[in-house]
């Protein structure tokens, strides 16, 4: 039951994270995955951003494309939509009141003996 | 529907050139996936589907040429990601329903093209159509058990057990093919079984030309060809004779079927094992 907790909480930041890289710029998979390491997501399992990229293309969030690629077949390049856009202030706009009461709640902890 | 499919097969065809860029643990891994999500992919959209896993090869390719396996980039609940991802891809029946057509079409083509080497030709359409109804179940099963076994290998019973019912459905399709008489019975004429003789036989001679036979359409293109050689050598004056001689063995006559239905399994047998060490290599 943790697990799954943990995973759906990493889910709905994870949507939040790709809302805001994908709106500074078009990416597709491997490049996402990239630019979620260097904001400290090395450890999370790239696998989780598929299904994710999937569904928030089908909630009208993303919309996708072909691009062709030098190395091979064309590669799947995602963008932001309006939609999306609105979603990435809402998530951006939750997370900061969400992060401030839980500092709050941190703050007022009790130190440990 | 011809263009959606020759852009799926086309999709199909660019993963397998792919995939040997990976290493061997990494195809392994990938295969995996594959191989599930295309087994449990029945009723949803197969473009879609070969998209998505062609894009996630991409990735793994470039995972894997920066040092990253792919069991580090993916994660280790392979499974688990698989399902989440054949959630995201849509239904479409009307794949499910082209598809069983196309079989069952295939089926009855293959079963029905033997016919041809008789010099009387009638068929009892009502046992075909049961004995493709049979081959298609037993495709729909065997596509369903690889997929749900993708991620756990079955032990040597469960697989004992498999080839089992696989060969007790080819006895069944076999019999239901050499035993069961419907009142659905279609006759062609000498002169008709003869004229789809030879415009068979042309369109064998030019199909290599225009199209390109891949690896599953071979075995059927050849296995066709042969009927409608020897089909036409009933027709022929200079080998009627030797050809549309009976074979009678008298009450040893059930034993000449057996031999007959145990030698088609053995084929399939043969076949089986050949396609499997050419893939272990």
């Amino acid at each position: 039951m943790a697990r799954d907790d943990n995973s759906q909480m990493l889910k709905g930041i994870l949507q939040g994270c790709l809302l805001i890289l994908l709106a500074r710029k078009e990416q597709y998979g491997y490049a996402i995955s990239e630019s979620l390491n260097l904001f400290g997501f090395e450890n999370v399992p790239k696998g989780t951003i598929y299904p994710l990229l999937m569904t928030m293309e089908k909630k009208g969030l993303l919309t996708s494309h072909m691009r062709p690629s030098p190395d091979g077949p064309s590669r799947k390049y995602y963008k932001i939509t309006a939609d999306g856009e609105k979603a990435r202030q809402t998530f951006i706009l939750q997370w900061h009141d969400l992060k401030s009461h839980v500092d709050q709640i941190i703050a007022n902890q009790p130190e440990e003996a | 529907m011809k263009k959606r499919t020759e852009a799926v097969n086309k999709l199909a065809a660019e993963n397998n050139q792919l995939r040997k860029q990976l290493t061997k643990a990494n195809r392994d891994y990938y295969e995996d996936l594959l191989v599930y999500m295309r087994g449990k992919n029945l009723f949803r959209d197969d473009y879609q589907l070969e998209e998505s896993l062609l894009g996630i090869l991409q990735d793994l390719i470039d995972a894997q040429n920066d040092g990253t396996d792919a069991m580090t980039y993916f994660g280790h609940d392979l499974k688990q990601t698989a399902t989440e991802l054949l959630k995201t891809i849509p239904p479409r029946i009307g794949n499910f329903i082209w598809f069983n057509l196309k079989l069952a079409a295939m089926m009855m083509f293959i079963l029905w093209l033997p016919r041809l080497t008789y010099p009387n030709v009638t068929f009892d359409a009502g046992s075909l159509l049961l004995a493709s109804g049979i081959a298609i179940v037993s495709v729909w099963g065997a596509l369903w058990y690889v997929g749900s076994h993708a991620f756990a290998k079955p032990s040597r019973l469960q697989l004992t057990a498999i080839i089992l019912l696989g060969v007790i459905l080819f006895g069944i399709m076999v019999s239901v093919l050499l035993f069961l008489k419907t009142s659905w019975q279609i006759r062609l004429s000498a002169h008709t079984s003869f004229t789809v003789i030879i415009l068979g036989l042309i369109i064998a001679a030019i199909l290599p030309f225009i199209h390109h036979l891949t690896e599953l359409e071979r075995p059927i293109y050849y296995f066709s060809l042969f009927i409608l050689i020897l089909g036409l050598l009933v027709y022929l004056r200079a080998t009627r004779s030797f050809f549309r001689t009976k074979i009678d063995f008298g009450q040893w006559q059930w034993l000449f079927y057996v031999a007959v239905i145990l030698l088609g399994i053995g084929i399939g047998l043969l076949i089986w094992w050949l396609g499997e060490r050419r893939h272990r290599h």
